[in-house]
């Protein structure tokens, strides 16, 4: 408890400092919001593609690498590293590692859970033909299903923060762009082979099963949560930050 | 405070004992009174730019011997010191001091009745100065 | 006496460079300087002290922990400046201060206050806006008032002038006074702060020539001016010689050599610091003999 107070203590500087990242996220939600609503009911018609883009960015919380400020964004330590700054400069502090990861964790739930629910709420207030597709109580399944993701797949881009050996921000900017072309191919292929996008599919399973995806999802988020914690501090113990 | 030492590294007497001996010198001189508060050993190696070593170990030498006193918390003082001492050093200050211009002229060649001869030369030129 | 840092055998590779076998003990009361060409470790060093890097052989332990273990206890035991800070520049002084000193059970707040006056730093400024003078000195006050037992600066004057030098250095000298206190620098051999180190711990290009007491050193070193041109005889603890001169590393040998073999000589001085580290860092240069080629007047 000691160390998430602390932890918490540390993170409110990093919020404080880079508070403006909230309106980069006010406009990419309404534009998120505006695209998504208007091509839902085409999308669930004619199996139009966009929608799983724009999922996987608003849940993955990638965003936040480029809605930074410049100060805050993953910076190269020397040749071959790359860290989050604030990372770096608690670590020359008298800060035990288990804090700086979980200021970390704290900074990124700050910017990126509070938007992720702001959007299902809104696309859900905003959109009829998803209220008439799924009630109340399934679209719940619908949210814990991404929410979770944002946990397992998301908290990749926390991690990130502690450093990546072997990285400059050319490979780092390639790496996203595969990664994202990688993403964009991967749905495509599912929609062939299944008939359905990714996020029909998260549709289905929260129609159709609502508890058991629930649970699948919320026990995958807890696995993929502690792996990339302790990801986070086998990186930190292994990265040479000179 | 600053003391008035002055340090010659190109001198074969080792630092320590340049200034213990000036120490002393300023001691028994007069110059520094009893109870007259020095200055920390810290403070005096970054005046005479040495390390802490050297001043810890002439500041030992003092203690030892009587002329400087350390309380615990409130640091270094000098010491009350008798008479017989104070002589003591002011003979071997002399002594001392007449030595190292012995030396020095030995290193420039000068035979121990030449430097007779300069001793006398400058005690005469004293002596006229006095009358 | 106990060692609050203690270095065994350290060694560290990076590309091509390699660091160590480094053997270093910090005891409590000292300054200690870290001496080298650019490249030569120091920083390394430091950041090695600080756990931001794992040591590929040898043990570092601070306060008899091992930096790298699972307790970090050590952390708060020692305040650590680097030479260009990162993440500090969205900040300003006021907001550094009150991130920085809650880590630190012994934060000497007036110490912090009267550094600030003393250096005319503004607190409400953005420290990336900060001229780079200023940052240090702003870096320094917050280093400096954690009052940690250890105190590590990394090349902590390069960028200020020399007013502020020696006000720091009055600082730090009174910071010394202040309790029981040892700091560890990385410095160019020749800037003021170095006078205020006992011990000199001299690396070249990642080795560690060695560990010396500053008086130690400059008794080492002498410069001897001859009466008569030298010959081609080698002299015991030559360092470096021209016509009617002589630089020894060996003085008490070089003089008996001197008046078993008649030569005469009429003055000798001893080394300035930074002249003796030149020496130290000049590869070879430490056993050196002159074969004799270049004398004139043989």
């Amino acid at each position: 408890m000691q160390d998430w107070k602390q932890a918490l203590r540390l993170a409110m500087f990093e919020l404080h400092a880079s508070k403006y990242v909230i309106f980069f996220l006010a406009v990419i939600l309404c534009l998120a919001l505006s695209s998504i609503v208007t091509g839902f009911s085409s999308y669930l018609e004619k199996n139009y593609a966009g929608i799983e883009f724009t999922f996987f960015i608003i849940f993955s919380a990638i965003i936040l690498i480029w809605v930074k400020p410049k100060d805050f964004q993953l910076n190269q330590v020397n040749e071959d590293v790359m860290a989050s700054p604030s990372l770096i400069m608690l670590h020359q502090l008298a800060v035990k590692k288990d804090v700086m990861i979980k200021s970390r964790f704290i900074v990124h739930f700050c910017y990126s859970f509070p938007f992720q629910l702001l959007f299902l709420i809104f696309f859900y207030a905003l959109s009829q033909e998803l209220q008439h597709v799924l009630p109340v109580g399934s679209y719940l399944a619908f949210s814990i299903i991404w929410l979770s993701f944002s946990f397992y797949a998301g908290y990749f881009f926390m991690a990130t923060d502690a450093g990546t050996r072997n990285v400059n921000k050319i490979t780092a900017a390639l790496f996203t762009f595969i990664f994202a072309i990688g993403v964009m191919f991967l749905s495509a292929t599912i929609q062939t082979i299944s008939g359905h996008g990714i996020v029909n599919w998260t549709i289905i399973f929260a129609q159709e099963w609502p508890l058991l995806s629930s649970i699948i999802s919320v026990i995958l988020a807890v696995l993929g949560f502690s792996y990339w914690l302790h990801y986070m501090r086998k990186t930190m113990d292994l990265v040479d930050y000179l | 405070m600053e003391l008035p030492i002055r340090l010659s590294k190109d001198s074969r007497e080792p630092i320590y004992h340049q200034i213990e001996n000036q120490l002393k010198a300023l001691i028994a001189g007069g110059h520094l009174v009893a109870g007259t508060p020095l200055p920390s050993i810290r403070a005096l190696s970054n005046d005479l730019e040495i390390s802490i070593i050297t001043t810890r170990r002439a500041y030992q030498d003092l203690e030892q011997q009587g002329f400087i006193r350390t309380t615990q918390g409130k640091g270094t003082f000098v010491a009350e010191i008798a008479d017989e001492k104070r002589q003591q050093v002011k003979i071997s200050s002399v002594y001392q001091t007449i030595e190292n211009a012995v030396d020095t002229a030995i290193q420039y060649d000068y035979s121990l009745d030449q430097i007779k001869e300069i001793f006398l030369e400058i005690i005469d030129t004293y002596r006229k100065k006095g009358e | 006496m106990n060692s609050w840092l203690e270095i065994t055998q350290l060694q560290k590779k990076i590309d091509d460079f390699h660091l160590g076998p480094i053997n270093l003990q910090i005891e409590p009361g000292t300054i200690t300087a870290l001496v080298g060409n650019n490249g030569s470790g120091k920083s390394t060093l430091l950041k090695l002290i600080m756990n931001l890097a794992n040591p590929d052989m040898g043990n570092i332990k601070v306060f008899n922990k091992f930096v790298y273990g699972q307790d970090e206890s050590w952390k708060d035991k020692i305040a650590y400046q680097a030479q260009t800070p990162i993440g500090y520049n969205p900040y300003t002084g006021n907001q550094l201060k009150s991130l920085i000193a809650p880590l630190y059970p012994n934060w000497d707040d007036t110490l912090f206050v009267d550094m600030v006056h003393s250096f005319d730093i503004p607190l409400h400024k953005r420290y990336g806006k900060l001229s780079q003078g200023v940052q240090q000195k702003l870096n320094l006050a917050l280093t400096i008032a954690r009052n940690t037992p250890l105190l590590l600066l990394d090349e902590p004057t390069s960028f200020m002038d020399i007013p502020s030098k020696k006000r720091l250095v009055d600082i730090l000298v009174d910071w010394m006074d202040r309790g029981d206190h040892a700091i560890i620098f990385a410095g160019h051999q020749a800037e003021d702060i170095m006078k205020l180190a006992d011990y000199l711990t001299v690396l070249r290009n990642g080795t560690m020539v060695g560990t010396f007491e500053k008086e130690e050193l400059t008794a080492t070193y002498m410069h001897y001016w001859l009466k008569e041109p030298l010959g081609k005889m080698s002299i015991p603890g030559e360092i470096s010689r021209e016509i009617k001169q002589l630089v020894s590393n060996q003085p008490a040998a070089t003089e008996q050599f001197f008046h078993e073999n008649n030569v005469a000589w009429t003055d000798r001085k001893a080394l300035d610091l930074d002249e003796i580290i030149t020496y130290l860092l000049q590869e070879g240069k430490d056993g050196y003999i002159n074969d004799g080629n270049d004398v004139i007047g043989s």
